[in-house]
């Protein structure tokens, strides 16, 4: 299945606002909102705003307890759920860490799991990535 | 490989840039349909404007480049 890439805002962290095109996905929930996220081959686990969770109806303190740590060397406490979604014709049932110190506009489709699911060819130059089940 | 049209969400959420809260868009992510701090409050007010289902996303990052890795 191909999609293209989606152009988003980005600010520096000199504060200069500039665009770049990211693999961005809609992921849906049967009967909930759905969420936008990254493809990030990255991250090693799948990671998303606590609010986000509540949202679909986990109790996000009940999971697995977890520390996740960025670039920056900034850790923060996050929650591992195993969550059931569709992407695009693709059934998918992947485990995300749940955070509220979460500081991503959008949520992150990491290595664990989700890379085991499909195969995912970027054609970045050409603005659009090809996801394929194993 | 036919070119195919890149989604640009830079109109539809410049006014939003780095402000720290949740907006929704409709399904062609042309338009958002809600925004504000609580996401309950943004689906609400989606629901109110439109009967398709939102996609959900916030419109601040802190971080540029994001690898998160995990220590259990």
């Amino acid at each position: 299945m191909i999609f293209s890439y989606t152009r988003v805002n980005s600010i520096t962290p000199f504060g200069k606002l500039s665009t770049r095109k990211v693999p961005l996905v809609v992921i849906d929930f049967k009967g909930k909102p759905s969420y936008n996220c990254i493809i990030d081959s990255g991250a090693s686990i799948s990671h998303m705003h606590g609010d986000f969770g509540r949202c679909i109806g986990l109790d996000i303190e009940s999971g697995i307890r977890l520390s996740s740590k960025g670039i920056p060397g900034i850790s923060f406490i996050s929650y591992i759920h195993t969550i059931r979604f569709k992407l695009g014709i693709f059934n998918c049932k992947i485990d995300v860490a749940f955070s509220d110190d979460f500081k991503f506009d959008v949520g992150l489709l990491g290595r664990e799991r989700f890379f085991d699911l499909f195969k995912i060819h970027f054609h970045q130059r050409d603005g659009y990535f090809e996801i394929e089940p194993y | 490989m036919k070119k195919i049209k890149e989604i640009d969400l830079t109109k539809i959420l410049k006014p939003y840039v780095n402000k720290d809260i949740w907006v929704a868009l409709n399904r062609s992510q042309t338009r958002v349909l809600a925004s504000g701090k609580t996401i309950n409050e943004v689906v609400e007010s989606a629901k109110k404007i439109s009967n398709e289902k939102p996609i959900l996303m916030r419109t601040k990052q802190e971080y540029e480049s994001y690898a998160p890795c995990y220590i259990l």
